[in-house]
């Protein structure tokens, strides 16, 4: 099924917030929407809030990013956990795993977990944060278009399609930002 | 149980052909049925599945999912769809995207409005290939003028930008400015040779006719939020605004002719199979170019037992687009496309040219559309992290080019719809089979073009160079039901009035009967309104 914005489009085009597509519908419902095969399985874990959290500053760690939206990070790991029934198990084999070679940046983290099955799990929660859909090609779950993080190194240069950019012509002053040089966030 | 209906002219399709024909009746006074076989829908439904869609949807084109088929009139969806059947050695680059929506297909297309040159009419008296057109540019040009004007097209006015130049009118507005990617691009081919113009395109530079201007949303496929694009949409309330009467969900499958072979009635069925009968003097068919002769074929009856219009047999045949292929770079420098409308400038050396009697001219144009999703997901393939990863989306967005080419196929007979004898849908109609070899001709241009899209990627000094293998549609219908004077090999007069029926007309792409190498549907607009005045002296 697919997944609807719910938020409305005023006349403009423009979204009236900033947080231009969180789908309000999945956030809303996903929180007691576990699966019945989930319920009672040992390694697996709900969506909790507690879950939630932690899955938030661990990527902090896998992103590189400081500043992560708890809201949209909990629609995230619902639909994480949604998809693998044990992500929770993964991702505190994660945590662990950073936190007993007191890691703090994720390049030595992606170095130490070359040889481990465990790179794929953080490369899934990479790609999660920066597409803002988990799972991949035409069947990934959308969760949100403009805060998807793969956006915001390119926000000097692009805008997102579907958006009004601005007044008619105002893209005929703009420049050619380099591309060494990332945006402040 | 069947009721009955009357106007003076039924109108069946309410895309942009049947919606100006409609308007134009209506204008002049004639009552007016326009059936539609699909939905009705709303823009801002199709902005939100727009930008609903997942990553890789957004970044490979997905314009079609945004508009879900209805149950009872099938359309094309995203992917391998299989509504129509596609055989023959090119059947995939005839995978066409096409709408059955109230408004049609121009709800999401990039809006580009190029006229046929003067030669394009005259192609096998000049270079002795394809078709000649049965009437003259002059004889269109006042209504390539009148559609200009309808549909709101922005363009160059400066001659030397216009292709072709022979024009007895300025454009409605002046062009939209180019964003960084066209600026740069343009900048760099005009400095090595070529001839790179804007594009003339149906979308508002300044309020025009009661739209806004376009905001740069970049998004005009797969849909304007804002309707500074022009949509069929336009010209269908404004119809109904004037008295025409506009039934959706009415799917045409039955046409009655008296002992003259003139069109008596229409039959359609409601979303619930309930079959309605419609009565009119005259009939103007504006079905999309795989629609309309597949309901020709469908609505075989006893008189016409081929199919409506076919004493010829050429109903189905000559199916044409322009067969495309893409060439993708990085190129050294950032451009980053994206900025303002999605389709912007286009190279037109080779759109005619002494060598049209051995092989295919083309089109080359830089496509505008934003490759960020498309950057983000790349990157993220090579498995990078952090900063490198950063480093890496802002590379692809900035430099990724794309340039999208289009070929001139000539009509062939062998390139025909027929309908399939296994599939039917909801309502028990046949598919559309469609067989499609884009030819010698076309291949032959393709390989001619090769060593031009590797000396325009040198000119970027470009990495990662691609010119595709195969073949691709490019969403430009003409041909099957091909305009001629010889009732023998067409299906259309030089009026657009089938040769078997005197009170029916087609206003389609599948009248045209050569197909250039660009955009079909301002060609299209214009036959549709020469086909409203010869209704409506008709109608006198």
């Amino acid at each position: 099924m697919r997944s609807h914005i719910t938020q409305p489009v005023n006349s403009a085009g423009r979204n009236t917030r900033r947080r231009q597509t969180l789908f309000g519908f999945i956030a809303l419902s996903l929180a007691p929407w576990v699966p019945a095969w989930a319920k009672g399985v040992g390694q697996t874990a709900k969506p909790s809030a507690g879950g939630s959290k932690r899955f938030i500053e661990f990527s902090k760690l896998a992103t590189g990013h400081q500043q992560l939206d708890p809201a949209l990070g909990t629609s995230l790991f619902a639909a994480l956990v949604e998809q693998d029934r044990a992500f929770t198990s993964k991702l505190a084999l994660l945590e662990q795993f950073a936190r007993r070679r007191q890691i703090t940046d994720v390049d030595a983290l992606d170095a130490a977990l070359r040889n481990s099955p465990l790179r794929d799990d953080l490369m899934f929660i990479i790609a999660a944060w920066y597409t803002g859909a988990v799972g991949t090609g035409p069947q990934a779950k959308a969760v949100t278009y403009g805060e998807a993080l793969m956006y915001a190194p390119i926000a000097d240069g692009s805008h997102n399609p579907g958006f009004c950019a601005g007044a008619t012509n105002s893209w005929a002053s703009l420049m050619r930002p380099p591309i060494d040089v990332l945006p402040k966030s | 149980m069947s009721t009955t209906t009357s106007a003076d002219v039924i109108v069946v399709g309410s895309g942009v052909c049947g919606a100006v024909v409609a308007y134009q009746l209506a204008h002049a006074g004639a009552s007016v049925l326009m059936l539609e076989a699909g939905p009705r829908g709303e823009r801002s439904a199709f902005v939100q599945r727009f930008q609903a869609l997942p990553p890789y949807n957004r970044a490979h084109g997905d314009f079609a999912s945004p508009y879900p088929p209805s149950p009872i009139a099938p359309h094309p969806t995203y992917g391998n769809d299989d509504y129509v059947a596609l055989k023959g050695p090119d059947a995939a680059a005839y995978r066409q995207s096409y709408l059955r929506y109230v408004g049609g297909t121009t709800w999401h297309w990039s809006g580009l409005c190029w006229r046929h040159l003067l030669v394009d009419f005259r192609l096998k008296s000049t270079y002795g290939v394809g078709r000649d057109w049965p009437i003259a540019y002059d004889e269109l040009e006042p209504y390539y003028v009148l559609a200009e004007s309808m549909l709101g097209v922005s363009g160059p006015n400066d001659p030397a930008q216009q292709s072709p130049a022979q024009r007895s009118a300025p454009y409605s507005m002046d062009s939209i400015a180019y964003g960084t990617a066209d600026r740069y691009f343009s900048d760099v081919v005009n400095r090595n040779g070529y001839k790179c113009v804007p594009i003339p395109q149906a979308k508002n530079s300044r309020l025009f006719d009661g739209r806004p201007s376009c905001c740069g949303s970049n998004s005009c496929m797969p849909i304007c939020p804002i309707g500074a694009l022009y949509n069929g949409i336009v010209h269908v309330d404004k119809a109904v605004a004037l008295g025409v009467k506009l039934i959706d969900n009415a799917v045409v499958y039955r046409i009655d002719t008296d002992n003259a072979n003139r069109i008596t009635a229409m039959h359609y069925f409601d979303r619930n199979k309930l079959s309605h009968r419609v009565a009119g003097k005259l009939f103007v068919v504006a079905a999309n170019g795989i629609e309309t002769p597949k309901l020709f074929l469908v609505a075989a009856n006893t008189k016409n037992p081929h199919g409506i219009a076919n004493s010829s047999d050429q109903v189905g045949r000559n199916m044409m687009d322009h067969p495309g292929l893409h060439l993708s770079f990085l190129s050294k420098e950032p451009m980053w496309p994206g900025h303002g409308p999605v389709q912007q400038s286009s190279i037109v050396d080779f759109r005619d040219g002494a060598f049209r009697s051995e092989y295919s001219g083309n089109r080359i144009m830089m496509n505008n559309l934003s490759m960020s999703t498309l950057a983000g997901l790349t990157a993220l393939s090579k498995r990078l992290v952090g900063k490198k990863l950063d480093y890496e989306i802002r590379r692809r967005a900035a430099c990724s080019v794309d340039i999208s080419i289009g070929y001139e196929i000539l009509p062939d007979p062998n390139n025909r719809l027929t309908l399939s004898k296994t599939k039917r849908d909801a309502l028990g109609i046949a598919h559309p089979e469609i067989y499609y070899d884009v030819g010698d001709y076309v291949r032959k241009g393709a390989e001619k073009n090769r060593e031009q899209l590797r000396h325009i990627a040198s000119l970027f000094d470009a990495t990662e160079v691609a010119i595709t293998e195969q073949f691709n549609a490019n969403n430009h219908i003409m041909g099957g039901t091909i305009m001629g004077d010889d009732p023998e090999n067409s299906v259309l007069d030089r009026d657009c009035r089938t040769h078997d029926h005197a009170n029916l007309y087609v206003a389609s792409g599948g009248a045209m009967p050569s197909s250039s190498v660009i955009n079909s549907t301002l060609s299209m607009v214009a036959l549709s309104l020469r086909v409203a005045d010869k209704a409506k002296a008709a109608l006198a």
